[in-house]
Formats: structure tokens, C-alpha cells, sequence
């Protein structure tokens, strides 16, 4: 009897031999770091990193190939993280009620460093989340809106008013030199 | 692309989780769930039909019920029977102090005529 044609074989490889323990390792930096840039703290980001993992293996039959793979892990991440920010009502602090900082420093200051991840840590989730995947996981908006289902002009909407807070935000203190 | 986008960028690079992630994922995935737990249980639910089920139920008050009277009769005869014995009791006390006047009697008579 004719065997099915394999599509996928690495993932199928791994999941026939029961190597949940591979993907783990294969993916926890990603799943890691998604969680640790959106939540800011590390404690809470491996929790919210476990339990992927840890829906991921109950779920593991409905995984169809590598980069579906991917996807649902990133997709579940973001949900997470999101719901989890939304549900601890994350101290969230609008971008006009991040102090100014007392003085201009020069380009590649790790003040600048400091300064855009307090900016975007004042974003609100939705668009905290677009940011980190675009620039985390570099996605496109299209890939980034089917991950976390929304429309593109969504998106790209969080996307350009973040950008242009951070941007003039940053800008009222280091100036258009820098950036 | 922006100095902006190169700094975010930067920022948002991949970071490793602590040591030992994988093997804590890997021990609570290793865990059965309580849902799993529940679900492996034996059910409690019996296999039997609704009908047997109340047929058993129907007979066992029925034998109760029948015990009870049964019961309940039997201390009702006990009582009749203690009651007669009593009666009878009673009549062989009065019969025997009747003759035992009688015999009394009889001697008196006996005295009276041969003095």
C-alpha cells in the first residue's frame, strides 16, 4: 500500500518521535522574547511563555506544518500577553504623562535606549504589540494583521501613530540629528 | 528606514529565556491536567437502565415496608399472648382461693355437727 505523500517532514518527524521537547527549544526564544518586550518583566514573561508551550502540546494534533507552527505561536503569545496586560490593567501610562527628560544627550546614548522603551511601554496593548512584532519578528503589517486578526489598516494605523509619538516624543529631546 | 527603526529594532532584539525553561515546560507538560485527571477517573454514572434501576429501588422499599408490618404484627401477637397468660393466671389464683374458702367451709360445717 502506497504511503501519503509527507509534507512537512521535519515537524512531522518531530512530532511522531513525541520531541515536544525539540520545539520547545527550537522556539523559546522567540515565544520568550515576544512576552519579555511586550510585558517588561522577565518573571511574568516565562509564565506567560510556559503556558504557550503548555497549550501548545495539548495541542499539537492541530499543528499541520512547520510554519503553521510559527504562527500559532506567535498568535498565541500575542493573545496572552495582550490579555494578560488588559487583565492586570498593565500600569500603563499615556504617552504625555512620561516625564521629559532633564537633558539632551548625543546619538546611541543608552538614554535614548532607555527612553524609547519607556515610550513604548506606554503604548496601549494593541499597538504595543504591533510594535514589537514588526520590530521583534520584523513582520510585514499583512502578516502582523493575520496573526493577531485585525484589518491591515489597523495596523498600519498603530503602527504610524506610534512611530510618529515615539518619534516626535524623542525628538523634543534629542533632536532631529539623531534620528 | 529611520534611526528610529534601527533603535527599535535593536531594542526588540531575541532574548534567551532563563536556564532550565525548557525542562520546567517539559515537567508541567508532563503533568496530567485536573480536567485529565477528572476525565481519567472511573465514572460515576452506572451503566445500568433508568427501569432496573427504579425496579431495585420500588423492591427495596417494598421489603422494607413488609419488615416494618411484619414486625409491628409480631409485637401485637406477643402482647395478645402476654395478655391471655395473665387472664389465665388470674382465673388459676381466684380458682385455687375458691376452693381453698370452700375447703374452710366444708370443715366448719364438719365442726358444727359433731362438736
Amino acid at each position: 500500500m502506497a504511503q501519503p505523500a509527507r509534507v512537512n517532514a521535519p515537524l512531522e518527524s518531530k512530532l511522531n518521535r513525541g520531541d515536544f521537547a525539540a520545539i520547545v527549544l527550537e522556539h523559546q526564544s522567540m515565544v520568550f522574547s515576544l512576552a519579555v518586550n511586550f510585558l517588561r518583566d522577565r518573571q511574568v514573561a516565562e509564565e506567560v511563555a510556559q503556558d504557550v508551550f503548555l497549550q501548545l502540546h495539548k495541542n499539537l494534533h492541530a499543528i499541520a506544518s512547520g510554519e503553521h507552527l510559527v504562527f500559532w505561536l506567535r498568535r498565541v503569545t500575542s493573545q496572552r500577553c495582550i490579555d494578560y496586560s488588559r487583565r492586570r490593567k498593565w500600569s500603563q501610562v499615556s504617552l504625555e504623562d512620561v516625564p521629559e527628560p532633564a537633558a539632551r544627550t548625543v546619538a546611541r546614548d543608552p538614554w535614548l535606549s532607555r527612553r524609547l522603551r519607556q515610550l513604548v511601554d506606554s503604548l496601549p496593548p494593541a499597538p504595543r504589540m504591533v510594535v514589537v512584532l514588526r520590530y521583534q519578528e520584523d513582520l510585514t503589517p499583512q502578516e502582523i494583521a493575520d496573526l493577531l486578526a485585525i484589518p491591515i489598516a489597523t495596523v498600519k494605523s498603530h503602527l504610524q501613530r506610534s512611530l510618529a509619538m515615539l518619534r516626535e516624543k524623542v525628538l523634543r529631546v534629542f533632536g532631529d540629528v539623531v534620528l | 528606514m529611520t534611526e528610529l527603526d534601527d533603535e527599535l529594532r535593536k531594542m526588540m532584539g531575541r532574548v534567551e529565556p532563563p536556564g532550565g525553561f525548557a525542562e520546567r515546560v517539559l515537567r508541567r507538560a508532563g503533568k496530567p491536567s485536573a480536567t485529565e485527571t477528572r476525565a481519567n477517573l472511573p465514572s460515576t454514572k452506572s451503566s445500568t437502565p433508568a427501569f432496573v434501576r427504579w425496579a431495585v429501588a420500588a423492591a427495596l422499599v417494598a421489603a422494607v415496608a413488609g419488615g416494618l408490618e411484619y414486625r409491628a404484627r409480631r409485637q401485637e401477637q406477643a402482647a395478645g399472648e402476654a395478655a391471655r397468660e395473665q387472664v389465665v393466671q388470674a382465673l388459676q389464683i381466684a380458682g385455687s382461693k375458691l376452693q381453698l374458702v370452700q375447703t374452710k367451709i366444708n370443715r366448719l360445717h364438719e365442726t358444727g355437727r359433731n362438736p
